[in-house]
């Protein structure tokens, strides 16, 4: 699964012009509004002609402007997630999903429709018409939609960016078991750090229509303050895990790396050990996967091992639990511009006591 | 005198008037999305000149369109003895050339309504229909006709009561020939004309009255069902 985009595109007095690859499973294009995330896809899509393109998706030629060629927006089969889901309002759901698949050739037809409308518990919905849906269910139908034309490529344009806290929390766990259970490579646009953490296996930084950096998804995170200040505050330390055992009556959840240790890499320059982290982990078990909730640091304990007057605050980690590899993602962005170029070293508290190949790291657990 | 038994002139009138306005409406109806789409979705050379030949009805005395038309279409004209010796289609003095002279006058209206109603199709859902396969006809198949489908209506009605009362363009292009081409508003203005006509006049006045009167409530009742219907 490859991805190759190449853009160049003067738009007025600014300039596109962003090169990437991608082998990921989720590509996140991550950058400021108004860097040219969206036209990039637009242009993926084919529904903004550059100047010039060269786009390849597993070697299929989309565009290339060079040799004049320049597939149109209905022959690319790419499915599309837009930002407002775009339902067509005068069909039904069901009408809207099978949409796609009905102007897809029969010999590209790989989606299986009752398997995506399982996945995406869309059963129930199916008689409705898209003013009678939440924005979160607008959006999983959206999904639907997409996935049922038998796309060679998934684009995900800020999918979660009109939904407020909870449906995003609806939504979310259906984008993550897309990225796991179907084998297309996807392309999502944000402008959130903590979507980007929880859902990308690789990210490509974007500034002004250019690429800054692209790189896995834990190289990048740390790297965020390149956009510029504002960002800075949004570095984020990638910290995956394996989840060793789950005891699903006190919620207790064990996470474990080899040799028990952790790193969470911020920035560069200074390094500080640290004892502990007491960490309180909120983690509940659906029916077939564990899902997710935010940890939150214990900013005191943390402050006090620092036996500084830094201050710091971790705003919030976001964790994924992913059953099916059992790893456990978390992200951790600073809240202060103290915590800039930070190199962090959490040691486990307990490293003797612990059985290797794991340490459990997290502790204090707070049940449902 | 019993209002309600019309005079043959009188019933023949009526009927013409309701065949010609729906001939009219029907024929111009897919030269009217057509160039609706043209004005409102695409970008050509020569748009706004296009623009303005199908609004020149509009703005043009009635008589102007008429005695156009008997220059073009008639017998002698080029367009009508063309039409006249390949297919046999003759409008100069038939009811045929009133359908063509109120689908002319109408047109404008047609347009307009429908090109504004495709206007307002939001063109993300046109796009969002492209990536999912739909080559631009079947997108303004699926998508964009069914959206536009209160304006196409309100431009259909626009059309027939515009038809229903079209006078100038079709008295100069087709007289005034019982049973063949004398529409309600023909009929009323010769009953006018002579002594003792004023009743028959009425009479014509209230079934006019009547006919674009249901034509508007159909088409209000239809738009709004409609309307509901693809409102998000």
């Amino acid at each position: 699964m490859t991805v190759k985009v190449a853009i160049r595109h003067q738009l007025g007095s600014f300039t596109l012009d962003a090169a990437f690859e991608s082998a990921g499973k989720l590509t996140a294009l991550f950058g400021p509004s108004g860097c040219g995330k969206t036209s990039i896809i637009n242009v993926i899509a084919g529904l903004i002609q550059p100047q010039e393109a060269h786009i390849s998706v597993n070697e299929e030629m989309l565009a290339d402007t060079a040799r004049g060629s320049f597939l149109p927006a209905h022959r690319r089969r790419i499915g599309y997630v837009f930002q407002d889901a775009r339902l067509l309002p005068h069909l039904s759901v069901a009408q809207n999903l099978a949409y796609g698949r009905w102007f897809t050739p029969k010999e590209e037809r790989y989606a299986d429709e009752k398997a995506i409308i399982a996945m995406l518990g869309l059963g129930e919905l199916l008689a409705r018409r898209p003013r009678q849906l939440s924005g979160g269910e607008k959006q999983r139908v959206a999904l639907g939609r997409a996935l049922l034309q038998s796309p060679r490529l998934l684009l995900m344009d800020e999918p979660l960016a009109s939904l407020d806290e909870a449906r995003k929390q609806e939504v979310l766990p259906y984008i993550e078991r897309l990225r796991d259970e179907v084998n297309i490579p996807i392309i999502y646009v944000s402008h959130a750090p903590t979507e980007v953490a929880r859902l990308a296996s690789n990210i490509v930084l974007l500034k002004d229509g250019r690429v800054v950096k692209a790189g896995s998804a834990a190289e990048i995170l740390p790297s965020l303050g390149l956009l510029g200040d504002e960002f800075a505050h949004e570095t984020g330390s990638l910290l995956e895990m394996t989840v060793v055992s789950f005891d699903p009556q006190f919620g207790l959840t064990t996470l474990g790396k080899r040799h028990g240790e952790v790193t969470l890499w911020q920035g560069n320059h200074r390094s500080l050990g640290y004892e502990a982290i007491h960490q309180q982990i909120a983690i509940t078990e659906g029916p077939t996967r564990l899902c997710h909730r935010q940890i939150n640091v214990d900013a005191a304990s943390f402050a006090r091992d620092l036996k500084a007057s830094y201050f710091f605050v971790f705003v919030f980690a976001l964790v994924s639990v992913s059953s099916a590899v059992r790893c456990l993602r978390a992200a951790i962005f600073a809240a202060r511009s103290m915590a800039r170029n930070l190199e962090i070293n959490v040691i486990p508290r307990d490293v003797s006591a612990a059985p290797p190949p794991f340490c459990p790291p997290i502790l204090d657990v707070t049940t449902g | 005198m019993n209002w309600f038994a019309l005079s043959l002139d009188e019933w023949n009138a009526v009927r013409l008037s309701v065949k010609v306005a729906t001939w009219a409406m029907v024929a111009s109806l897919p030269v009217a999305i057509l160039i609706a789409y043209l004005l409102a979705r695409r970008e050509f050379w020569g748009k706004t000149l296009l623009n303005g030949v199908v609004h020149l009805p509009l703005v043009l005395p009635p008589v102007v369109t008429g005695y156009l038309l008997l220059l073009a279409f008639g017998r002698r004209g080029f367009a009508g003895a063309f039409l006249a010796d390949t297919f046999g289609i003759v409008f100069s003095f038939r009811w045929t050339g009133a359908a063509l002279a109120c689908a002319v006058m109408g047109f404008p209206l047609m347009v307009r309504a429908m090109r504004l109603s495709m206007e307002a199709v939001d063109q993300k859902l046109e796009e969002a229909a492209a990536t999912m396969g739909a080559s631009p006809f079947w997108v303004f198949l699926t998508v964009t006709l069914p959206l536009a489908l209160p304006g196409i209506i309100a431009g259909m009605i626009l059309s027939f009561a515009k038809a229903m009362g079209e006078f100038g363009a079709t008295i100069t292009f087709v007289s005034n020939i019982p049973g063949e081409t004398q529409t309600l508003p023909s009929a009323i203005y010769t009953y006018t004309q002579v002594p003792g006509g004023d009743p028959n006049a009425l009479r014509l006045t209230a079934i006019s009255v009547l006919i674009s009167l249901a034509a508007l409530v159909a088409s209000e009742a239809l738009a709004r069902r409609v309307g509901q219907r693809v409102a998000e």
